[in-house]
């Protein structure tokens, strides 16, 4: 998928909630949570970005860590999803749901231009 | 092509682990306990190996990541950055009172205080008073402008503090403000040189706080060389250790001008 910028203000939004979903396909680390987000047209997630937000949803508890010795490589920090994660993960889901629900309606509703004339103050 | 994938490998992990060093610097700075520290670091490191990216690209400045990891200071540092700066004040005290004792001392005379050492204790226990508060600034520019322009820039500072204690003591050459007996004086001074640093010899070994990589415990973590050891040792004793100097230096002269 080709790597599309989105403005910074929609990525801070949604990256926290997108990276606990990439989590719950199973244990995983930094750079492999990274890489996926960019194959799914995120772009380029940098460590700074990253790794403060995973400390603060380890911190809240959504997250668990272990450190692994990889295959012949050198030791690992693997992720995965605690229940409260997973449980946070379900409502912020619902939540986007209705959230982007809510603006694709309000985008979509033609009716919208015509009411804000109406009901706008005329003071001429 | 970015530009860190135009850069020698060796380069580039050359400058991540200087930026890791800063890293390490900066929780430092922030209060972080080891055990945190130990594992910001692998994990940035881990991230670098796998991306193959600049740290200063991938994480921005050091100073700024460390603040945005959030991680939660421990309680008692602030305590152990003003004790030790206390404890070279009373050290220092000790070390000026007892430079103006040794020779009353031993030609059975009183000690005479002029306004100028009087005027000089103060301007030396303000200055360790404040430096708790400038110490991150001067690591901080020492990690940014480099350890020659830091070393030239204490140099410098040092020399104005050094002209401006001359020009005191000229100025008040003759001003006495008191005079009491030597051997009190003596006695509190060799008290306020010994305490602090057999306070701190003994408090040494609970308050060491090793940086400790991820997967070992705090016990794992490498043995202090002998030669680090006896460094920390004589920084501990440099206050006894100069005013042992000092002493025979004063003798000495008075043996000359006689």
């Amino acid at each position: 998928m080709s790597a599309k910028q989105w403005p910074s203000d929609w990525m801070r939004a949604a990256l926290g909630l997108c990276v606990l979903r990439t989590l719950a396909a199973g244990p995983t680390y930094g750079y492999a949570i990274a890489a996926a987000l960019e194959e799914n047209g995120f772009g380029t997630i940098k460590g700074g970005t990253l790794y403060p937000l995973l400390a603060r949803c380890e911190a809240a508890g959504w997250i668990a860590v272990q450190w692994r010795v990889g295959a012949g490589g050198p030791e690992r920090k693997y992720l995965s999803l605690t229940t409260a994660g997973r449980d946070e993960l379900a409502t912020q889901t619902a939540n986007w749901r209705d959230f982007t629900g809510m603006v694709l309606a309000h985008l979509d509703n033609t009716s919208t231009g015509s009411t804000a004339l109406t009901t706008g103050t005329d003071k001429s | 092509m970015t530009t860190s994938k135009i850069r020698d490998a060796h380069d580039r992990d050359t400058e991540n682990e200087k930026w890791l060093e800063g890293l390490t610097i900066e929780l430092r700075l922030l209060d972080v306990n080891g055990t945190r520290i130990g594992d910001a670091v692998a994990t940035a490191r881990e991230f670098l190996a796998d991306s193959g990216a600049l740290a200063e690209e991938s994480f921005g400045s050091a100073r700024h990541y460390a603040a945005e990891l959030g991680l939660p200071a421990t309680a008692d540092a602030a305590k152990g950055v003003w004790g030790a700066a206390l404890r070279s004040g009373l050290g220092l005290v000790g070390l000026m009172a007892l430079g103006q004792t040794v020779l009353p001392l031993t030609h059975q005379t009183d000690v005479t205080v002029g306004f100028g050492v009087l005027l000089i204790t103060v301007l030396v226990l303000a200055i360790i008073a404040f430096l708790p508060r400038l110490l991150p600034t001067i690591i901080e520019r020492t990690l940014s402008h480099g350890k020659v322009r830091a070393f030239v820039e204490a140099a410098a500072g040092g020399m104005a503090v050094t002209l401006v204690f001359v020009l005191i003591s000229l100025w008040s050459a003759d001003r006495i403000v008191f005079s009491v007996p030597a051997l009190p004086v003596f006695i509190v001074a060799v008290v306020l040189l010994i305490a602090p640093p057999l306070w701190a010899q003994f408090q040494h070994s609970d308050q060491v706080d090793p940086i400790v990589p991820p997967g070992s415990s705090s016990a794992d973590t490498p043995r202090i060389s002998i030669g680090i050891r006896l460094f920390l040792i004589a920084t501990n004793w440099i206050l006894v250790i100069s005013s042992v100097i000092l002493c025979a230096f004063v003798l000495f002269m008075d043996t000359l001008a006689r």
